[in-house]
């Protein structure tokens, strides 16, 4: 007997649509993580996560029916709509500001200092990476987020962003680069 | 192959997404490109740390649970669109032949008369909201107010500001007289008239206005929303 973990994601949206609930509890429970962790690390905020992630799955609820298994991956598709409702949210909530994760960034940016570049691997330097990318521009951002910390390919990043594959390449590229120059004038400031 | 064409393949390498023997090459000759590979790496391990750190994030009950009350609240799926067709016609047929029995049994002054009061006739369509007599010379056509937001992505401005003409076939024009009245109908009734519905919300209502000739023929329809 096959079991819901067996199945892949599109013929479980599929079977969402056609109304079986247990096929969408086993998609949302499958890839509620991957959408609400993308969110966090696009927005630095939990409460946006939470919000984006219900949104997403609301869509999917509404209208799943428009997805197109030949274009690619449900994850894809996720990501994508994940994305637009991110950036809906950091473009209604710009003019303020999140104090507590601004005061979670504080205490553990002292924690940081030591060395920004020469174990990057160390817990405290973490969060010296994630504020360098939360400083990125959106459009360098996700690009980052997606290939980096979600290890998505090209192709699949490509789609979920709507944009060509080279387009995310050199995004990418570039986002690295930033982030690189960041770590290092954070580690010159330092010194 | 150069320090410019190994830069173009840096990120690739450093990710492991590609091992370019040639480029692998050129940076154990290149101090300056070992470096920069060195550098890159460092930078993948540490959003690598990043990624197996938050690999506990999870997104918390309550949005599981709205989640899935809203799948279980969910319109039941419909297979296909014939029935909201036929459903649409039929509610609009009889809202027409609703206003015409009405009519015949308790005839009312056609709108031509020169600034009539406003007349009720509403009462017995099929859920009618208000209505109005149409001055001929002067079919008030009343605009959607504009848009502030966008529309939300289900419902790509399905509803239109004009009125859609109903041809009878005998010539008739809002010269020759008739009045508005607003009805509530199926959201389906949409599609009758070409317009794009959300399928998922087949059964919801609408409001619009019904143009109605004096002799209670459908004339012209309008959606509102």
């Amino acid at each position: 007997m096959t079991g819901e973990s067996d199945i892949d994601d599109s013929d479980l949206l599929a079977r969402a649509v056609d109304g079986d609930e247990e096929s969408f509890t086993a998609l949302y429970r499958r890839r509620q993580g991957a959408v609400y962790r993308f969110a966090l690390q696009m927005s630095g905020r939990r409460g946006i996560a939470e919000e984006v992630t219900q949104e997403v799955f609301l869509a999917v609820i509404r209208e799943a029916g428009r997805f197109d298994a030949r274009r690619g991956p449900v994850l894809s598709y996720l990501y994508g709509i994940a994305r637009n409702h991110v950036l809906r949210c950091l473009e209604r909530d710009r003019p303020y500001v999140a104090i507590e994760e601004e005061q979670e960034g504080e205490i553990s940016k002292w924690a940081a200092v030591e060395d920004t570049l020469g174990d990057l691997t160390r817990g405290e330097t973490i969060e010296s990476v994630r504020r360098a990318v939360l400083a990125l521009p959106t459009a360098f951002r996700e690009v980052d987020v997606l290939c980096d910390l979600h290890e998505m390919s090209y192709a699949d990043a490509a789609l979920a962003l709507d944009c060509a594959v080279g387009t995310v390449r050199s995004r990418l590229h570039r986002a690295r680069g930033m982030l690189l120059e960041k770590l290092k004038a954070k580690k010159r400031a330092f010194a | 192959m150069n320090c410019q064409e190994v830069d173009g393949r840096i990120v690739d390498l450093a990710r492991g997404v590609e091992m370019d023997e040639a480029a692998l090459a050129h940076i154990k000759e290149c101090g300056r490109c070992g470096a920069r590979l060195a550098e890159e790496e460092r930078l993948s391990a540490g959003l690598s740390a990043w990624a197996k750190t938050s690999i506990v994030e999870q997104a918390p009950a309550v949005v599981e649970e709205k989640v899935f009350e809203a799948f279980r609240r969910r319109a039941p799926v419909q297979t296909g669109r014939r029935w909201m067709v036929f459903a649409g016609a039929g509610a609009i047929a009889a809202s027409v032949l609703l206003f015409r029995l009405f009519t015949a049994e308790n005839p009312v002054r056609p709108a031509v008369v020169i600034a009539p009061a406003p007349q009720r006739v509403a009462t017995v369509l099929a859920d009618p909201v208000e209505q109005a007599p149409v001055a001929p010379r002067k079919a008030r056509i009343r605009r959607a107010p504009r848009r502030t937001h966008p529309a939300p992505d289900t419902e790509p401005a399905p509803l239109e500001a004009h009125f859609l003409p109903v041809a009878q076939g005998d010539g008739w024009t809002p010269l020759d007289g008739g009045r508005v009245v607003r009805v509530k109908l199926p959201r389906s009734a949409l599609l009758v008239f070409g317009l794009p519905m959300n399928e998922e919300r087949a059964l919801e209502q609408v409001q619009a206005d019904v143009m109605l000739s004096n002799d209670g023929l459908l004339r012209a329809i309008r959606f509102v929303q």
